[in-house]
């Protein structure tokens, strides 16, 4: 065999291995597993439901809440300002799409926890840094946020504070939930719009 | 061997390739491809089970107890194990839970500890794994809204 | 340098000096395999010297093994790495400009490159009208907008299309490559042209 063709084989041969491999082209999360492990479990990926009724009354344009529940339950209740991408959409498309997104932080909520914190574990797998959940999802927004109410004779200032936000954003919520149907999906469109335009750059 | 000979610098090439392919396709500490198939129960929420559905699933149950309120629960696995949610991957438990048979069931306290680990062993290939939980409808919304009718 | 900086974080100068070096390795290679000579690279379309064939041929099969080996083992992310877009009647027509010029002038944009850094006037005068092309490219865009954009098929790979895996692609391109070969040789004694020598 001269030079030519034992390199034709060697080519052949990496060939053939190439062939019986799986397809490449299904992705696995490219964070190195503890790397993730350690980033799931520490206590800064979460935001609390006081936190996120904080950047909701302060119109904080650098936070984008994302709603993983299905469209249905978003028409029905969602936290002002923030976009429905359902999870079984989030997962079936490229994450890419809807993360890849630098300058704002993504915080997801959903009614409880689990497909929050899925959505977190899949999005820092894939290295997204900027994506946090809200702990407790819309059912702890209830608890804390809407039904927030003052008992006692006397308030500090940090709990005056605290309930000042809670009861803004909870007026917040209401007034925008309590929008017929076709306002309702004209603000969540401006809102869209105004996201994308904050963007800036190309599609 | 006189073939091997004629045949080394191709053997020097490929060997070491399908070594490392070997290595790789059987190796455990990297993330499987396709996330979206292991992450499959996730959206059919067939990863869930409560307290009270445990003792249907059939085969050696193992209970891996990510935190130390576990009182009560043993009782629902055949087998338990302690672990420190930030050690799950060390050699020593990742072990535990990918060579075991039967079911393996996590549990915490607080749901988010679970399901992200969850989340993290499946793409990791392990499958067989369940989020133990009080009840099933942590996704479920359990309040009541009240609109504002004078808007 | 997708595999080595998913290995270590390399800060950007060394990643830009690596690829100064990988570029000067390259110019190096079509230098000394002879692809400043026009001839050489003409004689691919006249079927005496089916070198270029072989060499870039090669080169692509080479690339496609090492990307598909490294994504496999972890260290280079194939989602990361630029797939061009396909706009089909951009493509036939530009390819039948870039054909029609490759063997007029005996050289295309890389061999063309190599042959100007050793001085060759007929390079030289080659990359000139090459600048030329794009500047009038440019200038007359908005006439020819609509059939540069038209036809979009987005950025296809041919295993997708052709609905197998790509590892298994690769195995039937490199087949098809040792069958070229086989072609290119016999072409060359078909037609061999002992008058027309490398010598520059």
């Amino acid at each position: 065999m001269n030079t030519r063709e034992k390199f034709s084989a060697g080519l052949l041969c990496l060939g053939l291995i190439l062939a019986l491999l799986p397809d490449p082209a299904n992705r696995s999360l490219t964070v190195k597993p503890q790397k993730l492990l350690n980033e799931v479990l520490n206590g800064k990926t979460s935001y609390s439901v006081d936190q996120v009724a904080g950047f909701i009354v302060s119109g904080d344009s650098s936070v984008l809440i994302i709603d993983l529940r299905t469209p249905e339950e978003f028409r029905n209740l969602n936290i002002p300002g923030s976009v429905n991408v359902p999870y079984n959409v989030l997962l079936n498309n490229d994450p890419a799409i809807y993360l890849n997104n630098d300058k704002t932080n993504i915080i997801f909520y959903s009614n409880g926890d689990f497909d929050s914190d899925y959505a977190l574990a899949i999005a820092r797998g894939m290295d997204y840094k900027n994506t946090f959940v809200m702990k407790g999802g819309l059912n702890e927004w209830f608890n804390t946020v809407m039904n927030s109410r003052f008992t006692g004779t006397r308030i500090s200032a940090r709990e005056n504070a605290l309930f000042e936000t809670r009861t803004k954003a909870g007026k917040m919520f209401t007034a925008i939930n309590s929008l017929p149907d076709s306002l309702k999906l004209k603000f969540i469109r401006s809102k869209l719009t105004a996201a994308k335009k904050l963007d800036g750059g190309c599609e | 061997m006189e073939i091997m000979n004629r045949y080394k610098v191709i053997i020097a090439v490929v060997l070491p390739v399908l070594i490392l392919v070997l290595f790789r396709s059987f190796g455990t500490n990297h993330f499987k491809n396709d996330f979206r198939k292991w992450a499959e129960p996730s959206l059919t929420r067939t990863n869930i089970i409560t307290i009270e559905q445990a003792p249907s699933l059939t085969g050696n149950r193992l209970l891996i107890c990510l935190d130390t309120n576990v009182i009560g629960l043993t009782s629902l696995a055949q087998e338990s194990q302690n672990v420190p949610p930030d050690s799950i991957l060390t050699k020593k438990y990742f072990n535990i839970i990918r060579k075991h048979s039967g079911p393996v069931l996590l549990y915490s306290s607080g749901n988010d500890v679970s399901g992200r680990i969850w989340m993290v062993l499946s793409q990791m290939g392990c499958t067989n794994i369940y989020i133990l939980t009080s009840n099933t409808d942590n996704e479920v919304f359990k309040n009541k809204f009240r609109p504002d009718t004078l808007i | 340098m997708g595999p080595i900086s998913s290995l270590i974080t390399m800060p950007e100068w060394l990643d830009l000096l690596i690829a100064l070096l990988i570029g000067i390795g390259f110019g190096f290679s079509l230098e000394q395999a002879g692809f400043s000579s026009s001839r050489k690279l003409a004689g691919m379309f006249y079927g005496y010297d089916t070198t270029v064939i072989k060499v870039f041929f090669t080169a692509a099969i080479v690339a496609l093994i090492g990307s598909q080996l490294l994504s496999y083992l972890g260290l280079l992310n194939l989602n990361l790495v630029f797939v061009n877009e396909f706009y089909v009647a951009a493509s036939i027509v530009g390819g039948v400009i870039m054909g029609a010029g490759f063997i007029m002038g005996g050289f295309c944009p890389g061999t063309g490159l190599s042959a100007l850094s050793i001085g060759k006037i007929d390079a030289m005068v080659f990359f000139a009208g090459g600048l030329t092309g794009a500047f009038l490219f440019a200038e007359t865009y908005p006439y020819i907008e609509k059939m540069a954009n038209s036809s979009y098929r987005g950025p296809v790979k041919i295993n997708e299309v052709m609905g197998i895996s790509a590892g298994l692609f690769t195995f039937l391109l490199i087949a098809a490559a040792a069958v070229m070969f086989w072609i290119a040789e016999a072409a060359e004694k078909r037609f061999a042209r002992p008058d027309i020598t490398n010598e520059i």
